[in-house]
């Protein structure tokens, strides 16, 4: 363009013509002459071209000014370079403020950090790692970055066609820190170093008080000395330990960050930024350990709570067990020995008086109600003794089925004719108190005897299933009718003329109580069958493997 | 025929075991307490004593285990209402052990078992 008419194009105010070089944007310099000729025509071609016609035909004035305009462009340009980072450097640390202003995670605060450190072309560090102070050791606790030339490229292109802004870039999702953690894990579970180890003793003690201008970054070249597994990380790139600290300056952690593909050095002011950026993430990170030494802390006393508030349960449990024990005994006592005195007296009495005595009627009805209370006492303390049983061992179902069946086949000796049919099969053993299991089974097996007054045959069997062993009882009385078979197992229950009703209630007790089922299957004309559910125990204890008590088989 | 003591603080439980025994043909004294154990067993000689396990001023046990220190050769049957004090292991110092009814046959065939094994010594009853 250069010159128009008589004119030149940087002197021409009123023709949009004049200067191709004005965007949509910029319209407003064409009148602003001056202005334009500062802002657009101090790096353009044709002013620098018309200068030279000048000089040629104008004289050396003009020539020393083309020299003078040359030297300032040249001195404005790292000025400009300059600036344009230092914009940049506000903005990403603007941004890593702003988004850390809220986060309390530490696995979100350390990864916004490294993304600020590795993003954009201001510092754009190609990989950083984070060290995070445990127990007086700094340990490898996360790391950003690609692993080698290719995934970088591959990175790159991506972020550059997808436009992905540094917003984007500081997203965080703990999907993300999974994956770019996973990444590194076999180096991160590596690095493990103390506080006072060579280089972060030296990392931690900067600045040196005397110096502080020295600043915060300790620079790390190839020939510095190493632990081992930092230089087989590094190799011959340089890195740069940027220390964590407390606002009291305790270490919290460190962040070390290098170029390792670029091998860009940095300058005095990349120091400068790395240090307030470091500070912001120091600060976050603080805030954010402190919330969850907190949290942990407040789940630790949420838990203790618990427990206490469990332990009070026991301790008022345990109390209501004394006192039902003392109450049961004192019972007894006051109770049964009256009641033996009475009895006892009476059949004397019965035995002295002659055979055809009136009196004796009398007499048999005394001992026979003093049988009855007696009787009802016993049954009260079993209750009570069997409800607060609580010790639990491995326990022989098969073993205890036979004790039973042959202790009662002996008493029973003179009774109606019993046949007994006692089928075992292989069971593991449950946990259970030996005495109370074979007190409940006692219960089902004399209420099934007690049905079969005129004798009959009684089934006894033990079976595995999946996860659980059953018990079965089954006679060959009369059944029950629906009413009876509806209460059987409800406390206080009885159809016989003696009795407490206790009996099958405390059987029902002693088998929930260890977790199992009681079930009533057959019922009126075809005789009874209790079947009683245990479940194993998920992990077999020591003493005990499955099938250890064999197959018995007697009948 | 033996010589029996009977120690318990119910005056109608002595009424009804010294009833009992005696017409088993046996000759019983009776005692309330320690005291009156001791002065009976160190007075004459016992061939059995019957022992309540819960005494108004004293627990039977303890009694039991002087009776056991002091007189060794005489065999101790403990009668208790409860059942539960079978498995205190005090109570395994006594020859047997015998749940208090109404129906004084179990205690007779105690009596009877506890005597006989005494005429032929050196033998103890196992464990309940």
């Amino acid at each position: 363009m250069a010159r128009v008419g008589d004119s030149y194009c940087w002197l021409i105010a009123d023709d949009p013509a004049a200067c191709p070089y004005l965007g949509a944007q910029e319209a407003h310099l064409l009148s602003d002459v001056r202005r334009r000729n500062r802002e657009k025509c101090v790096g353009c071609e044709e002013l620098r071209h018309d200068l030279a016609e000048l000089r040629r035909t104008g004289g050396p004035l003009l020539e020393a000014l083309t020299a003078i305009l040359d030297e300032a462009l040249n001195r404005c340009r790292p000025i400009l370079r300059t600036l344009q980072i230092k914009e940049e450097l506000l903005d990403i640390l603007r941004h890593l403020s702003h988004s850390l202003q809220l986060a309390l995670d530490p696995d979100e605060i350390l990864y916004k950090g490294l993304v600020a450190f590795t993003a954009g072309s201001s510092l754009g560090f190609n990989r950083g790692l984070a060290l995070l102070v445990e127990e007086g050791m700094l340990c490898g606790y996360f790391a950003l970055g690609p692993r080698d030339g290719e995934e970088a490229a591959r990175i790159w292109q991506e972020v550059n066609e997808r436009g992905t802004t540094l917003a984007d870039l500081l997203q965080y999702s703990p999907e993300v820190f999974a994956r770019e953690r996973e990444k590194f894990r076999p180096w991160l579970e590596r690095f493990r170093f103390a506080l006072s180890e060579s280089p972060f003793r030296e990392a931690f003690s900067l600045p040196i008080p005397h110096a502080p201008e020295a600043g915060r970054v300790l620079e790390i070249t190839p020939e510095a000395p190493l632990p081992e597994v930092l230089r087989e990380f590094y190799r011959e790139a340089t890195f740069w330990i940027v220390p964590l600290l407390s606002h009291e300056e305790r270490p919290l952690g460190a962040l070390l960050l290098d170029n390792f593909l670029t091998e860009r050095p940095i300058s005095a002011e990349d120091r400068l930024a790395m240090e307030l950026f470091a500070m912001e993430i120091a600060v976050a990170l603080e805030r954010g350990l402190a919330h969850t030494e907190l949290r942990e802390k407040v789940e630790m006393l949420e838990e203790a709570y618990r427990r206490i508030q469990e332990h009070q349960q026991t301790i008022i449990r345990l109390r209501e067990e004394a006192a039902v024990a003392e109450m049961t005994l004192q019972l007894t006592h006051t109770i049964k020995n009256p009641v033996v005195a009475i009895g006892g007296l009476a059949r004397h009495l019965h035995k002295k008086l002659d055979e055809h005595s009136p009196y004796r009627r009398f007499t048999a009805a005394i001992a026979q109600e003093a049988s009855r209370l007696e009787e009802t006492v016993q049954d009260f303390v079993k209750f009570a003794a069997l409800k607060y049983a609580t010790e639990r061992h491995p326990v022989d179902v098969n073993g205890i089925l036979e004790l039973l069946a042959h202790e009662k086949m002996e008493t029973l000796r003179h009774g109606p004719p019993i046949r007994w049919h006692l089928d075992l099969a292989p069971v593991p053993p449950i946990l259970a108190d030996e005495r109370q299991l074979y007190h409940c089974v006692e219960n089902i097996v004399n209420n099934a005897i007690e049905a079969m007054s005129d004798g009959g045959d009684l089934f006894i069997e033990s079976r595995r299933s999946d996860d659980a062993i059953l018990i079965i009882v089954r006679d060959t009385g009369p059944g029950l009718t629906e009413e009876a078979a509806r209460n059987l197992f409800k406390p206080f229950f009885t159809t016989k003329p003696t009795g407490s009703g206790l009996g099958l209630y405390t059987s029902k007790q002693i088998v929930e109580s260890l977790g199992g089922e009681l079930q009533l299957l057959r019922q009126l004309g075809q005789g009874c069958e209790v079947v009683i559910r245990l479940p194993i125990p998920e992990a077999p204890s020591e003493t005990s493997t499955e099938g250890e008590f064999g197959a018995r088989r007697a009948s | 025929m033996a010589k029996i003591l009977i120690v318990d603080d119910e005056p109608n439980i002595r009424l009804l075991y010294k009833a009992v025994l005696t017409e088993e043909g046996h000759e019983v004294v009776e005692a309330e307490n320690g005291r009156q154990t001791f002065e009976a067993l160190e007075g004459e000689p016992f061939d059995l004593v019957i022992l309540d396990i819960r005494l108004k001023a004293e627990s039977g046990l303890d009694l039991l285990q002087g009776i056991v220190a002091r007189h060794p050769q005489i065999p101790v049957i403990l009668c208790s209402a409860y059942v539960a004090f079978q498995d205190d292991y005090t109570s395994w110092l006594a020859h047997s052990y015998c749940v208090k009814s109404s129906d004084p046959r179990a205690l007779v065939e105690e009596v009877e078992r506890v005597l006989a094994r005494r005429a032929s010594p050196g033998t103890r009853d196992p464990e309940p």
